[in-house]
């Protein structure tokens, strides 16, 4: 296994193309191994892997300490792993983009009834809020789960109940315009 | 019906076929879809406002990096550029405070790959120091701070610090000694200070032989207690503020994203790293608290004993002695009488430590005052001329 360190770096640098080769290739399993225990999807990982070694690539002669390939390698993997739950990979990403909902099949867009928005967000709870704010930052639930140190079923509840309060408040909005509009 | 409502808000999490389903169930229900459509509209202005407020995520990788040595000049540059934004739209989004623990998190398992990695190729670990805390303090450490208890007239400031620890962060600092508190401990520093840690707290403190007044609490709670210099104050860091300690002695708290200070007695100083420059100046009695990039709150009341009730102790700050006693006696489920002639006598900047016991305490009171400590019939003391 070829080294990390940062005589194989400077060498990269100055165009030695074998030993750049070499440093991607003792590189691979490092960010594998890494991407495996935070996203564990292998799809997933093969591109992180990928596009993580072509970060690295493209910005190697731009490192000035070839002694911080470590921190180097290490940020480009945890850009690329924003990247990834920013939806850059949304050809393989579940998740549901709320700003292009799937379909509109009563045909309520054109009902009338807008959704006050600020008053909608009132009624989230600050934990409801957070995890919401995850889950639009392209984290799985699970992930959230992980990160508030909860379970995902405690997550998923905090969602649901978070729809049921603006349920809630959408009906009493909807009898408030009711009964201060006869023509409704 | 409330099947379909609950599995809707879990909609982006659904296979295919769960989908399709519930497309199915919304054109056949309007209100059902009409509920829908309203969620997903919430759903968006959340996005679009973190959007707006954080145009650029690969800042959150800056600022969860950024008290690790591991930026160039252009990162903390950018970084530097966008704190004050990037405080506002922390403050406003509690999920990005959350995104950062993540990434610090990611952080840490790229290190353990790094580190499986390099010593599976027996080689040195790239920029890895040598991990100081699997070394033996050099410092003494005490299990636990001895039974007998101390009067401390000299003021105390006290800071409390709560959450999780960014262990990794310390352990790689050169030139400093990382200690984990695995159980409630005192540790000696060389000048006579010295440091109560909460379990659970992760404390840095100088390497012999380094002259420097400085501790960095890296997580968990703590209680300072300073020798003061005002030639040489001593200052400890945080992950996210500094406090200068002008007085003599002072107690500090933080969380990986959130520093509080609850100051007992003497005189401190909070700054944010945001701004070090914007310090806030506590008065004995009082709490601030540096949140993320903010600068620190303006300085309110605080009940010392309560935040300060993790070590067992009882602080007195300008109390008379009535109240002192009636304090004790609640404290220790004993009756404690004072004359009344010694009654309104002040006491300040004390500290109790609770094990050392009721009769201890009231013998050194007495002491101070000049009086006596008489037992009464039936159990109980009085404090007397």
């Amino acid at each position: 296994m070829h080294s990390l360190d940062p005589q194989a770096v400077v060498r990269a640098q100055q165009g030695d193309e074998a030993e750049r080769g070499r440093l991607l290739a003792a590189l691979e399993p490092v960010l594998r191994a890494f991407f495996k225990a935070r996203i564990g999807r292998v799809p997933d990982v093969d591109d992180l892997v990928q596009n993580t070694l072509i970060r690295v690539h493209r910005g190697l002669e731009a490192l000035q300490k070839p002694n911080r390939l470590k921190a180097f390698a290490m940020k480009a993997a945890l850009f690329e792993l924003q990247d990834f739950y920013r939806g850059r990979y949304s050809a393989r990403e579940s998740l549901y983009d709320p700003d292009i909902p799937p379909s509109d099949p009563a045909g309520v867009g054109s009902a009338g009834l807008r959704l006050d928005l600020e008053r909608a967000m009132e009624v989230l709870t600050p934990h409801a809020r957070r995890i919401i704010e995850l889950r639009e930052m392209g984290y799985p639930y699970a992930e959230i789960a992980e990160t508030l140190e909860t379970t995902e079923a405690a997550v998923k509840m905090q969602v649901k109940r978070a729809f049921e309060r603006l349920r809630n408040v959408l009906s009493a909005l909807v009898l408030a315009i009711l009964a201060t509009s006869p023509s409704l | 019906m409330s099947q379909p409502f609950d599995t809707l808000a879990l909609y982006d999490s659904l296979t295919p076929d769960e989908r399709e389903e519930l497309d199915r169930a919304m054109e056949a229900n309007p209100a059902l879809a009409e509920a829908f459509a309203r969620w997903t509209s919430l759903r968006a202005a959340v996005r679009r406002e973190l959007a707006a407020d954080l145009p650029d995520r690969t800042l959150l990788v800056l600022y969860a990096l950024a008290d690790e040595n591991v930026l160039d000049a252009d990162e903390r540059a950018r970084l530097d550029a966008a704190r004050d934004d990037l405080g506002v739209a922390m403050d406003r989004h509690p999920g990005l405070v959350d995104v950062v623990r993540r990434i610090r998190a990611d952080r840490e398992a790229f290190e353990h790959a790094w580190a499986a990695h390099t010593q599976m190729n027996g080689q040195v670990e790239g920029e890895a120091k040598t991990s100081s805390a699997d070394r033996p303090p050099l410092r003494l450490v005490r299990p636990q701070r001895p039974a007998r208890w101390v009067w401390r007239i000299a003021a105390l400031v006290a800071i409390v610090l709560g959450g999780t620890l960014l262990v990794q962060i310390a352990m790689r600092d050169a030139g400093f000694e990382t200690i984990r508190a695995s159980e409630l401990m005192a540790v000696d520093l060389p000048d006579g200070s010295s440091v109560e840690l909460a379990e659970g707290a992760v404390l840095m403190i100088p390497e012999e032989g380094r002259p420097v007044r400085q501790a960095r609490l890296m997580g968990g709670r703590a209680l300072f207690d300073i020798r003061r210099d005002e030639a040489s104050p001593f200052t400890v860091e945080t992950p996210n503020a500094t406090i200068v300690v002008l007085g003599t002695t002072f107690g500090v708290a933080v969380t990986e994203i959130e520093t509080e200070v609850v100051l007992a007695s003497g005189i401190v100083e909070l700054a944010s790293h945001a701004d070090r420059e914007a310090a806030v100046r506590l008065e004995p009695g009082e709490r601030s608290r540096v949140l993320s990039l903010d600068l620190p709150t303006e300085p309110t009341p605080a009940d010392v004993n309560a935040e300060l009730s993790w070590t067992g102790d009882l602080f007195i700050r300008a109390e008379s002695m009535a109240r002192v006693a009636d304090r004790l006696s609640q404290a220790f489920d004993t009756p404690v009488e004072v004359d009344a002639a010694l009654a309104g006598e002040i006491v300040s900047g004390t500290r109790f430590e609770r094990e050392a016991g009721l009769e201890a305490a009231l013998q050194e009171l007495a002491m101070s005052l000049g009086a006596q400590v008489v037992p009464l019939e039936g159990g109980g003391f009085r404090i007397a001329p």
